[in-house]
């Protein structure tokens, strides 16, 4: 059970906020749209091309002027989840992977109990597993299921992966991952950006990854390549590696809002429940 | 450069097993870490920024490397000498004063030891030793063995006879331009470092003894004490004959002068005298010399006899044996064979040629002349000493033609001639003293005892102590030395025998063949005056450099460099 009822029940009241207009099909998301919508929303003065059909007689006939009749449009969005699922998304206590499939089946839950298709793919190296983007509650439990038999392994190509992961239709996409990837991970945040999604990045961290394990004479493994390094871990050493984990993680941030990209950090000793309820909340991400 | 302890070296060793140990120790710990992004560009930027980097762990293995040099060096105490000297000559004093006891067990010993702990303390340096004694001996050319130097020195025993320090350390340093000397006597002695055993010394001492002959096979036996102490002494004097007592007597002495008494005694080869002050210097109480019965040489006369010559053999060498028929094989034993009118090869031996030309001499008879003069003499051969023949007339000789040897007067041949070759000493007279008036002269005895003593050389003598002799051989080749330190085998050299230094005073008679010769050996007269008027300096050492408190100030360094290095990692561990 990836989400405690409890959880879930908190979820529901949860919406997913986009930040820009859906151009998908109309759907259950009410979007402030002329027409094509049931419920009203408010008067407009006419303006050449509008549809006649909105025009409102009632009001024409008590003030001689044309006004059109406005209505909430309901938008189809699809969400897609993208969960970094290789190797060394192990690591953390919880496991990286297990956080970011939590925190994918929360967003999914919100998105579903919202009316939105959703959609999950998890990334290994450059193979991507996905799961179709689906809309109705019934589909949580699909989505649960796809996240739970996630495992990590594989090594981490984000760009090949975004190549691979081609949606249908545009939307909104939350990328889970530890961005540790060799070739960097600008490609591949700027792939997603150019499939015309809204991209969500959530960059979660372990322990491990903010501060050097243990200190000596070490043989450092990379767990996806199996690559090795020999370094002696003094405190000169854990000060230059600190100062470039900060500039790693700044650069990330400063890349996210250079390209408009929505960017929460998180570590695995952060609760889910925490980093959704509280913190998404204050970021605006759910409402 | 050298090491006080050269087996500290042998810590060197460690080094290849620090360096095993180092490539031996635990490898590297691996770590499985989620990616090495960061870590690269940490290591990156840390190389660029600190290019040694990469190098501070073989630094922390070189450190332990000089560590262990820097200790091993330390304990083998390695020293530089400061006085530039890179050879040191040690000089010994072994004078008669430095058996003085009045520094325990006695100065010569207390300079002994002295100068073994300056040995212990040299290494790397040649050090050569000059024993101090009434000449200059070599006893260690320079040499780099310090067991070499302490044997020498071990060996060495302080003499009954003077010491000249300023001649030993002249030799000292000609041994060695650069030498530093060291001298250990009990006076100061410029141009050297000198230490100095023992002070102001009283001492009662026989400073004479002198014999002469009395009628009725007598003598008159007179002994001189002199008193270096500051009060009167009535000092027992024991006047013996042969090691037999003879006399007892007793002097007066005021400080600081000396007095002599007299006895009369049996008539003996030498005579002795003895005190018994229990001073300081025990040696100076005794005192040989020689008596009036003395050996002479003994004279073989072989030819037709002539009564001018051997009435002057008589005088000085008593009635000489005869030999009628030639017969060299025993002139050999003799310490003069006078040859007159005989024709024959000479076997090594002591000759006196008289109008006789031997073949196997570089020298041939011209034929006769009449009426010769001696024009012309030498002035500084022994033979002539205190002799004038100029104008000494010669009615008829038998001129030569020498080859070698020595002309010593001529007129218009030749009228003496000297020669000396390995094992015979020759002095020709190419006339009979019966056809000249030399025998007429009052030189004539003089020059016999010259010829005498030049070929045989004096059968008795009287020397200080500490002096050295060598006498003809003639035909002998071994002879039998006895001293107050036993009897000692000698063989002849060059002709000649030469004997060991007397160092010990006493008697001393060699025994060569029939014949026998007698020194009267006696300390060196004024030596018991003797006070060394400056005071005791402490011994010196050599000025070195130990360098072995640098190497333990370096090897400590290392250790904290060694420790901050290291804690540097483990400061890395804790944060």
């Amino acid at each position: 059970m990836l989400l405690e009822p409890a959880f879930l029940e908190k979820l529901e009241r949860l919406r997913l906020v986009a930040r820009r207009k859906t151009r998908g099909p109309a759907g259950e998301r009410r979007s402030r749209t002329l027409g094509r919508g049931l419920e009203f929303s408010d008067h407009r003065a006419y303006q050449v091309g509008d549809d006649w059909r909105y025009v409102d007689w009632n009001i024409y006939a008590r003030l001689d002027r044309l006004f059109v009749k406005l209505f909430e449009e309901e938008e189809d969005r699809d969400v897609h989840l993208l969960v970094d699922a290789s190797a060394s998304m192990r690591f953390g206590q919880p496991a990286k992977l297990d956080y970011a499939k939590r925190l994918a089946a929360a967003l999914g839950y919100v998105a579903l109990a919202n009316g939105d298709r959703v959609g999950a793919a998890a990334l290994h190296g450059s193979a991507v597993r996905a799961l179709p983007p689906r809309r109705g509650r019934a589909h949580a439990h699909h989505l649960f299921r796809f996240l739970e038999a996630e495992q990590a392994h594989g090594p981490t190509e984000l760009e090949e992966a975004a190549k691979r992961f081609a949606p249908r239709r545009r939307g909104l996409v939350v990328a889970v991952s530890d961005l540790l990837d060799p070739r960097g991970f600008q490609a591949f945040l700027l792939r997603l950006r150019h499939e015309g999604l809204e991209v969500f990045v959530v960059h979660l961290l372990a322990e491990e990854d903010l501060a050097p394990p243990v200190t000596g004479e070490l043989r450092l493994v990379d767990v996806e390549t199996g690559e090795s390094l020999e370094v002696t871990v003094d405190s000169r050493m854990v000060a230059e590696f600190v100062a470039q984990r900060d500039a790693f993680l700044e650069s990330v941030r400063a890349f996210c809002a250079r390209h408009g990209m929505a960017y929460v950090r998180a570590t695995t000793a952060l609760p889910v429940e925490d980093l959704v309820l509280r913190y998404l909340k204050q970021a605006g991400w759910v409402t | 450069m050298s090491f006080l302890s050269p087996s500290g070296l042998w810590w060197l060793t460690a080094i290849p097993l620090v360096v095993l140990l180092y490539w031996l120790r635990p490898r590297r710990v691996s770590v499985v870490v989620p990616s090495l992004v960061l870590w690269r560009r940490s290591l990156r930027e840390q190389v660029r920024q600190r290019p040694l980097r990469r190098f501070e762990r073989n630094v922390l293995l070189l450190v332990q490397v000089f560590a262990v040099a820097a200790a091993a060096l330390s304990l083998a105490r390695p020293q530089r000498s400061t006085a530039g000297a890179v050879d040191v000559v040690v000089v010994l004093d072994v004078g008669l004063r430095m058996q003085a006891t009045d520094v325990r067990p006695s100065r010569f010993e207390a300079a002994r030891e002295a100068a073994l702990k300056l040995l212990d303390g040299l290494r790397g340096v040649r050090v050569g030793m000059v024993a101090a004694a009434r000449s200059p001996r070599v006893i260690q050319p320079l040499t780099t063995s310090r067991s070499d130097a302490v044997a020498a020195v071990r060996a060495l025993r302080p003499t009954d006879g003077p010491s000249d320090l300023e001649a030993a350390v002249a030799v000292a340093k000609s041994m060695s331009p650069s030498a530093a000397v060291y001298v250990f006597s009990d006076r100061p002695v410029s141009g050297a470092h000198s230490s100095v055993f023992g002070g102001s010394l009283e001492d009662v001492a026989i400073t004479g003894v002198v014999a002469s002959p009395l009628p009725g096979d007598r003598m008159r036996v007179t002994v001189t004490v002199r008193n270096g102490t500051p009060v009167v002494r009535w000092v027992p004097v024991t006047v013996l004959v042969e090691d037999q007592p003879a006399a007892r007597l007793a002097a007066r002495v005021q400080p600081g002068q000396q007095t002599s008494v007299a006895a009369t005694v049996p008539a003996g080869l030498w005579a002795e005298a003895r005190i018994v002050p229990h001073d300081a210097l025990p040696v100076t109480d005794r005192f040989v010399a020689l008596g009036t019965r003395l050996p002479r040489p003994r004279v073989l006369w072989v030819g037709p006899p002539d009564p001018f010559l051997e009435a002057g053999l008589r005088a000085v060498a008593g009635e000489p044996d005869r030999q009628e028929t030639p017969d060299p094989r025993v002139w050999g034993r003799f310490d003069v064979v006078v040859v007159h009118r005989v024709r024959a090869a000479l076997p090594p031996g002591n000759y006196v040629l008289v109008a006789s030309v031997p073949t196997n001499l570089p020298v041939r008879a011209l034929g006769t002349v009449r009426e010769d003069v001696v024009r012309f003499q030498s002035r500084t051969h022994p033979l002539l000493r205190f002799v004038d023949l100029t104008g000494s007339r010669v009615t008829r000789a038998w001129p030569v033609q020498p080859h070698a040897g020595e002309v010593l007067a001529e007129g218009e041949a030749p009228l003496l001639w000297a020669y000396e070759a390995e094992g015979l000493r020759a002095v020709l007279l190419p006339f009979s003293p019966s056809d000249s008036e030399l025998a007429l002269r009052p030189e004539f005895p003089i020059l016999l005892a010259n010829v005498v003593d030049w070929l045989a050389g004096p059968t008795s003598s009287q020397v200080e102590a500490g002096s050295t002799v060598s006498v003809p051989a003639g035909g002998l080749q071994e002879a039998v030395l006895h001293g107050p330190d036993g009897s000692r085998h000698l063989r002849a050299a060059a002709g000649r025998f030469v004997l060991p230094a007397f160092d010990r005073a006493g008697v001393y008679v060699l025994e060569a063949g029939p014949a026998r010769r007698v020194w009267a050996v006696h300390p060196p007269v004024g030596s018991a005056t003797v006070a060394s008027s400056a005071p005791a300096v402490p011994p010196q050492r050599v000025p070195v450099e130990d360098w072995g408190r640098w190497l333990v100030g370096m090897f400590v360094a290392l250790l904290v460099a060694e420790w901050w290095l290291f804690s540097g990692q483990a400061r890395g561990g804790r944060t």
